[in-house]
């Protein structure tokens, strides 16, 4: 009876081997299959406390960092920018690593960094501006431009409109500063389009017009200016400027007296003196009669005769006689005018005087090495010197 | 002098071939299955050997870029000596190569890498490279993917021939999770570790590769390895400058393998109290060149090579930073310190790249390629001279820029390279360690340079009589006679070719009443087709049966070029 039970048992035994033998494998997937999942899971948790640390340490360092280029140490801030990014390659890490190897000077290793940057991001305006910058550090006004122009029309991330506008207004300093004065007077106006209506803006306007010689657009920013603010002396004395310049000089002493009610100054007191005496000594005026032509005519002989006494003087020039000096030249041709201008009565005939007479007085006033000017001198000087273009 | 500590303690157990039978598909499938959880094994295990040399490396030396006094100089010494007694007492298979060490368990112990080893590779290395040691995780990573592999085939019971074949299968897996770059880490296996292409192993080592990869990828992310800036190649003379870098680059690999060459076995010959304190003097060394200014040079320097790629050093200290390198990696290497040499070599050639490309733009100003581009190309350069796998650097190199347009240089400097090294340094590195360590090991190169020889060297012209089967035995028997040949090469239409002695022909044709054709003598089966481009092993494999084989046209099987016999092939061999 014991035999075959234990036959039997083994008989059995035998099947379950087989049974399992023929299970092995997909026993194996399962065991296996735990076993990844557990590793899994315990990777997953060593990897979750290693990206803490990661961006612990990153933000840390990220900080010094920024820290350090706000308070104008580069140098220090890049090895700490760089310990940044090596824990995470946050784009904001990069873009600040540059700028700081581009404020310690290090040039090509800033433009390196920003271009990487700018391929991930084309249209970033932060980026562009700063490789304008670089380019512009570089002299390379192409370039420069080229991304000057991406900064502008690219994406910011916060007030685009303002960032725009500044990037604008660095664009025409760098154009200016490169004598790229077409170009900067396009964006200059381009940028009266845009920009915003305050009187700081209003000024640098008026002073980049003012920069560029267009005294026009100078002056309408100018008196812009002054208009929004009304007690701003910078506005009132550049508006002066301005329209002195264009030969508006009614204007201009207006401006200069409204400059000098608000804020006393001797040089305003000056330009107040010498504007007045332009407009007194004018002949060029539309608007005064023949007599009164005639008179300030007369005036500038006389003025021009007091300064070739005393270039005389001092050149120990004996100016009455003829013998090819200059002065002696200019004796001679101050006698026939003089001549002429006694024998005019009529307004045509005075008019017809004006050039050879604005000649005289300019050759006479560009004399050197006759002592200093005097206002009368100056004003002379003002309104005979590019005569044709005086408004008159 | 020949390591014998390391032979004996590689001694494997005697592996038993356990594993039932079964349908070679169940097999295969079960082994392609296998090889995903190698994968997935390996991509974990390389996640958490990265994670840990960052803390380690966090905790040893800080965690600014730039390490600060006592750290720099105490942390690689102090670590050094812990690596050596672990190294000594602990793990003693850590040290030397993990290419090397897989190849030794597909050639030598049927497969078998201890589970131990990997164990020992990840401590090791993680507390070397995190303490600054001039080396790199990819090796170790390697090794531990084939450890990984070997222990799991053990345990499933797989048959011997898949036992062997499965380290590589995790070697791969191992490498291609710590470049995070499949195709280089199947190349490289092929190239170097196993030589040869099968379907079965090939279709393994993707699926572990791949799987390692995704499950690395997940982890550590998907960005490459190397944050690649734009690469382009525009002007052909540019070519010069890059045949340039590859001669440069030929002759850096060179110093390269001769240092270690004429280092290593005298560090070995040491007294065995100095082991405790090479990787310990190394470490000082290295801490001394950081503590002098030069910190790049510690670690496996990823960050630096991208810096170099991102043209973030002048030319001078590339080259500085190259030369340290191969010094430093010398000098970790020779002192048994376990770790890899993949991430110095790149490294090496990143800085070397950038120093060429640097010199090139001052004598050859417009140049397209920027700094970066020769960085990169100088990586695979370095890849093909020192480790002498041409395929994989390319394909590193094409991998982690992902740009295509890139390639002529590649292809030009890495083929430069890699012909000037082998003639300056005729024996490839991982041949070299192996021969120091005193293991036989097949030379991947000299397997891909061996000439095969082939019938057309063998076969000589055909000097017997060649009779349709189809004509009268008496009439082929009066043509032998009358060539006074001993044998008849027989024309069998459609079966082939066969062959009769004249002594038989002769039998048939006197005691047979009627006539019969040499066709109705013939025996099966007939002589196998034989082409002038079979090589001679698959003629040998044939010829036992027959005295002479006929060579026939693969165009026309009916067409003889020639004869071939066992002497032909010994005379071949002789030659």
């Amino acid at each position: 009876m014991t035999t075959p039970r234990k036959h039997k048992w083994a008989s059995r035994m035998r099947a379950w081997k087989e049974r399992i033998r023929a299970l092995r494998r997909p026993i194996y997937v399962v065991c296996l299959s735990l076993l990844a999942a557990g590793f899994f899971a315990f990777t997953f948790s060593v990897n979750r406390l290693y990206a803490e640390k990661r961006a612990h340490l990153s933000a840390y360092w990220f900080q010094q960092g920024q820290a350090e280029l706000e308070q104008g140490q580069p140098q220090s801030a890049i090895p700490d920018l760089r310990t940044a990014l090596l824990y995470s390659h946050d784009s904001r890490y990069q873009f600040n690593l540059a700028r700081a190897l581009a404020a310690a000077n290090r040039v090509p290793e800033a433009r390196s960094y920003f271009l990487n940057l700018l391929e991930e991001e084309p249209g970033n305006g932060a980026i562009n501006l700063e490789l304008a910058r670089l380019a512009a550090k570089d002299n390379d006004p192409n370039q420069a431009r080229r991304y000057f122009n991406g900064a502008i029309y690219g994406a910011w991330d916060s007030d685009p409109i303002l960032k725009r506008q500044q990037v604008r207004q660095e664009l025409i300093s760098f154009l200016i500063a490169n004598d790229l004065k077409t170009q900067a007077h396009g964006e200059l106006m381009s940028y009266t389009a845009e920009m915003p209506n305050t009187p700081n803006a209003q000024l640098w306007v008026a002073r980049t017009f003012t920069k560029l010689g267009d005294d026009r657009n100078a002056l309408d920013f100018f008196v812009a200016a002054s208009q929004t603010n009304r007690r701003d002396v910078t506005a009132l004395l550049g508006a002066g400027w301005a329209a002195f310049r264009l030969g508006r000089y009614r204007e201009a002493l207006e401006y200069f007296r409204g400059a000098e009610s608000l804020h006393e100054d001797p040089s305003t007191l000056q330009m107040i003196e010498l504007v007045s005496s332009v407009i007194e000594l004018n002949p060029f005026d539309s608007s005064i009669s023949a007599t009164e032509r005639r008179h300030r005519l007369v005036l500038a002989m006389g003025i021009a005769d007091e300064r070739l006494k005393t270039c005389a003087d001092s050149h120990d020039v004996d100016i009455d006689t003829v013998s090819g000096d200059p002065l002696q030249l200019a004796r001679s041709q101050w006698n026939y005018l003089n001549r002429q201008l006694r024998a005019t009565y009529n307004n045509s005939g005075l008019v017809q005087l004006l050039s050879p007479v604005a000649s005289l007085i300019t050759t006479v006033e560009h004399q050197s090495g006759c002592g200093p000017q005097t206002p009368h001198d100056q004003a002379m000087l003002r309104i005979y010197q590019g005569a044709g273009e005086l408004q008159r | 002098m020949i390591d014998t500590s390391v032979i004996s303690s590689n001694t494997p157990p005697v592996i038993e071939d356990r594993a039932a039978p079964e349908t070679p598909t169940q097999g295969e499938r079960f082994f392609l299955l296998l090889a995903i959880f190698i994968g997935v094994f390996s991509g974990l295990a390389v996640v958490c050997f990265r994670i840990t040399i960052d803390f380690l490396r966090i905790e040893l030396l800080g965690s600014s870029v730039t390490p600060t006094f006592p750290r720099i100089l105490l942390a690689p010494a102090v670590t050094g000596i812990v690596v050596a007694l672990l190294v000594r007492f602990v793990f003693p298979r850590v040290r030397g190569s993990g290419v090397n060490q897989t190849k030794s368990a597909l050639y030598i112990y049927d497969g078998y890498i201890p589970f131990r080893t990997a164990i020992g590779k990840f401590i090791c290395s993680a507390l070397a490279i995190g303490s600054g040691q001039s080396l790199g995780p990819e090796d170790p990573s390697l090794q531990m993917g084939a450890s990984i592999a070997s222990a799991l085939g053990r345990r499933l019971e797989l048959t011997r021939e898949r036992l062997r074949l499965i380290a590589p299968v995790g070697a791969a897996a191992g490498l291609a999770a710590a470049f995070n770059s499949p195709i280089s880490a199947i190349l490289f296996v092929i190239e170097e570790v196993i030589g040869r292409w099968t379907a079965g192993f090939l279709g393994a080592v993707v699926l572990s590769a791949v799987s390692s990869v995704v499950v690395s990828r997940y982890f550590l992310g998907s960005e490459p390895l190397f944050r690649i800036p734009a690469v382009q190649f525009i002007a052909p003379t540019e070519l010069l400058a890059y045949a340039a870098l590859g001669i440069v680059g030929a002759v850096a690999s060179v110093v390269f393998a001769k240092a270690i060459q004429f280092l290593r076995p005298r560090m070995k010959s040491l007294p065995a109290w100095t082991q405790f304190f090479q990787p310990a003097l190394a470490g000082l060394i290295i801490g001394a060149i950081g503590l002098a200014g030069r910190p790049e040079i510690m670690g496996a320097g990823y960050e630096f090579m991208d810096q170099a790629m991102h043209d973030q050093f002048p030319w001078k200290i590339l080259a500085i930073l190259a030369g340290l390198k191969i010094l430093t990696t010398v000098l970790s290497f020779v002192s048994g310190t376990p770790g890899g040499m993949f991430a110095p070599t790149l490294f090496i050639g990143a800085m070397l790249g950038g120093t060429v490309g640097a010199a090139a733009r001052m004598f050859i100003p417009h140049l397209t390629g920027s700094i970066g581009t020769y960085a990169l190309v100088g990586m695979g350069v370095l890849f093909a001279g020192f480790l002498r796998a041409p395929m994989t650097s390319v394909f590193m190199v094409l991998e982690v820029s992902g740009n295509y347009s890139i390639i002529l240089p590649v292809i030009l400097a890495n083929t430069l390279s890699y012909l000037i090294s082998r003639n300056l340094q005729p024996v490839p590195i991982f041949d070299l360690l192996s021969q120091q360590d005193g293991l036989g090991l097949p030379s991947m190169e000299e397997q891909r340079e061996e000439r095969v020889l082939r019938v057309e060297d063998a076969m000589r012209s055909v000097d017997i009589p060649v009779i349709d089967s189809q004509i009268p035995a008496d009439e082929a028997l009066r043509v032998a006679e009358e060539q006074g040949a001993a044998e008849i090469l027989v024309d069998d239409p459609p079966f082939g070719w066969s062959s009769l002695t004249v002594g038989a022909l002769r039998d048939a044709v006197e005691q047979s009443p009627s006539e019969p054709t040499v066709a109705s003598l013939l025996s099966e089966p007939h002589m196998p087709s034989i082409h002038p481009d079979h090589s001679l092993d698959f003629v040998l494999r044939h010829i036992s049966q027959w005295s002479f084989l006929p060579v026939t046209h693969r165009a026309d099987s009916r067409r003889i070029v020639g004869l071939i016999t066992m002497n032909d092939v010994m005379k071949a061999f002789d030659r």
